[in-house]
């Protein structure tokens, strides 16, 4: 069996299976020098309880085949800064921000920071660099629920000149005020928070998620679980995080991040709960998370048009692999605050599962002709029960002031202008999906602005025995339906390769606007 | 009902009353804020984007346009704090023009009359307020 070491600190590793399936695989054995640990059919995997500074030798296998041993070689760590040293009591009673806080604060180059098991009671954390993070088997950062347990971050502050901004934080593609979030990294390199512990965001009905004006409640915007804003090679693995009060992790301006063996969970019903929000990213790798959420699993942003216009900042170079994403509204979603646009985008060997839509595209006119969505890859998905699996809505009506208005919802074209948003190529290869309910695909462009190229290869998609009609996409004069086809509308290039739709209605195909259609 | 003010049509070309462009636009920008799903605010841009582009040409050493533009900047003032901030580039157009007018006004500042002198000294109090002016710098027309 083939395997890549992905993931190594003094502590733990994480390796990713090779040619193995996507996700979960047969059951094979992980030796560790020499003897054998454990049994696992994990393709993306860790290992925990390893010393720094040390040589182990490490092979998986299955059955008779020997298994062929990788040799590898922790790093150094210099000292342990235990959170108790420090004064948490971690019995879930007593406030332990203060005492991880400063432990934090004060852990040197190649230090490392542990939370043991227990409980601890927290507000807002704020990282620092060369930070390296340990939530241990058992360790339980709690957060409190009540607004004045976490400070406030201005939106945006004016420079002296009085041209010049800080923006520090952020609210749905504006930057607007927001509370810290429960572990916060503002201009941070080079921190890796890992382990088998759990950030419990406790968010429930009864505080951050009640009511009409939950989003904005004590003159801030809710925090997310984990936000870094222009933070450089940040790596989380291993831990859970359950119960966001919003977002659960926020990179944001933020380059060469890793997003390794995670389980990420909040209910169904709770709002605005996404799993990532990659906002103005360049360079992101998401491998083996675990995501059952109650909104977007991964939705990909670049501001609202002021952010978009003025820092054009796109979110760029992503790779999604190996990840389960179960429930929620999109899987992979694009939007809709995309102002500066998405391109290279990767998503491949991924399981969608239950989930509203698959690949989701959000967009609107007024994002803005910088809003660019280009070189976005799916291959190797498996879905299932997925409502509607391909959606691009570029008349989506939510979340903005003016999203009902008649510039947003027209479907004749208008004049393209510095605020007509442009889609380039989507490509779809080697997927099936069955079980749908809505529709197979629903791909509506701008007839002002077609969408350059749409492929799709080797698409298997098929219907639920008993489908539930359900709106296709969130924008004016959609209806529920079942069992609705490929609807495709404006688009230059349209390219059906080996695709077949099961128990679809009549017309399976239902294109207009369409410039070549080129089909097998 | 305030905000049956058909503004499109008597804020067109060319500006003939600045004041009652203050007196009335803040209110204008709370009804479409609250009540009319922002859907005027395009137009509304458009409006205060003409006067701007007119104001370019107004001289502040000469008094008539010293008046013209100490209301327009209490217009711009007043009216910014009402847009509804999740539309941010719409306030952000309009603090973008209140600094470069303000910036133009304040070197003939001494030459105002005592009225426009009061409607820049109140334009900037509140822009302070709002956090588009850095307070500290503006201590002496406070």
């Amino acid at each position: 069996m083939k395997f890549h070491v992905i993931f190594l600190t003094a502590r733990c590793l994480t390796i990713e299976l090779l040619e193995e399936g996507i996700v979960r695989t047969q059951a094979y054995s992980i030796y560790l020098n020499g003897e054998k640990l454990r049994v696992s059919d994990r393709i993306v995997e860790s290992i925990y309880d390893l010393l720094p500074d040390t040589e182990y030798t490490l092979a998986v296998g299955r059955g008779a085949c020997a298994p062929e041993p990788v040799i590898i070689r922790t790093p150094k760590e210099f000292v342990t800064l235990n959170v108790r040293d420090f004064g948490a009591a971690g019995d879930g009673i007593r406030e332990d921000t203060a005492a991880i806080q400063a432990a934090i604060l004060c852990c040197p180059k190649e230090g490392r920071v542990l939370v043991p098991a227990g409980v601890y009671r927290i507000g807002a954390l704020f990282l620092r660099s060369d930070l390296r993070l340990e939530l241990a088997a058992g360790a339980v950062l709690s957060a409190y629920t009540d607004r004045e347990k976490f400070p406030i971050l201005p939106g945006l502050i004016t420079a002296w000149d009085e041209e010049h901004e800080y923006n520090l934080a952020s609210w749905e593609g504006n930057p607007l005020d927001s509370f810290a979030s429960i572990i916060t990294g503002v201009g941070v390199k080079n921190v890796t928070i890992y382990g088998q512990g759990t950030i419990e965001g406790n968010g429930s009905y009864e505080n951050w998620w009640e009511g009409e004006g939950r989003e904005k409640t004590g003159g801030a915007f809710r925090p997310r679980t984990i936000f870094l804003n222009r933070c450089e090679n940040v790596t989380v693995q291993g831990i859970r995080i359950q119960n966001s009060p919003s977002w659960t992790l926020h990179p944001y301006f933020s380059n060469r991040t890793r997003w390794i063996d995670l389980d990420l969970v909040n209910p169904k019903i709770s709002p605005n709960t996404d799993g990532m929000d990659p906002e103005s990213v360049d360079g992101l790798e998401v491998v083996g998370v675990h995501f059952s959420l109650g909104d977007d699993c991964i939705a990909v942003k670049s501001g609202k048009y002021y952010m978009g216009s003025t820092y054009k900042v796109p979110s760029q170079n992503i790779e999604i692999r190996q990840c389960h994403m179960q429930f929620g509204h999109g899987s992979v979603t694009l939007g809709s605050e995309i102002g500066a646009g998405v391109r290279h985008l990767h998503c491949h060997d991924c399981i969608f599962e239950g989930t509203d839509r698959g690949l989701r595209i959000k967009t609107r006119r007024g994002r803005g002709r910088d809003s660019i969505i280009e070189d976005i890859v799916f291959e190797n998905i498996e879905m299932d029960g997925v409502l509607t699996p391909f959606v691009l809505n570029s008349y989506y009506w939510c979340c903005d002031p003016d999203g009902k208005s008649e510039y947003v919802r027209c479907k004749d074209p208008l004049p393209v202008d510095e605020r007509t948003p442009e889609v380039r190529d989507l490509r779809f290869r080697n997927i099936t999906a069955h079980n749908c309910h809505a529709a197979a695909a629903f791909l509506y462009g701008l007839p002002e602005a077609p969408v350059q190229e749409i492929e799709f290869s080797n698409v298997s998609i098929d219907f639920a025995r008993h489908p539930t009609a359900e709106y296709p996409a969130m924008m004016a004069d959609v209806e529920p339906c079942t069992r609705m086809g490929l609807m495709i509308r404006n688009c230059r290039r349209l390219i059906l390769n080996h695709v077949s739709v099961e128990g679809a209605e009549e017309p399976v195909y239902d294109f207009d606007g369409i410039g070549e259609l080129i089909k097998d | 009902m305030a905000h049956q003010v058909d503004w499109k049509q008597e804020w067109g070309e060319p500006v003939q009353d600045l004041r009652s462009l203050c007196i009335r636009m803040p209110g204008i920008v709370r009804f479409e804020t609250k009540e009319n799903r922002k859907e005027g605010y395009q137009e509304i841009q458009a409006v205060f984007r003409n006067i701007y582009d007119q104001t370019v040409w107004l001289d502040p050493a000469e008094a008539d346009s010293a008046e013209e533009l100490s209301w327009y900047l209490l217009a711009l003032s007043r009216t910014i704090p009402e847009i509804d901030e999740e539309v941010y580039d719409h306030r952000m157009n309009l603090v973008r023009q209140y600094r470069s007018t303000l910036r133009r006004v304040l070197p003939f500042y001494a030459s105002f009359s005592a009225e426009a002198q009061q409607r820049v000294q109140e334009s900037i109090r509140s822009a302070c307020r709002e956090k588009i002016l850095i307070a500290e710098k503006y201590t002496a027309y406070c």
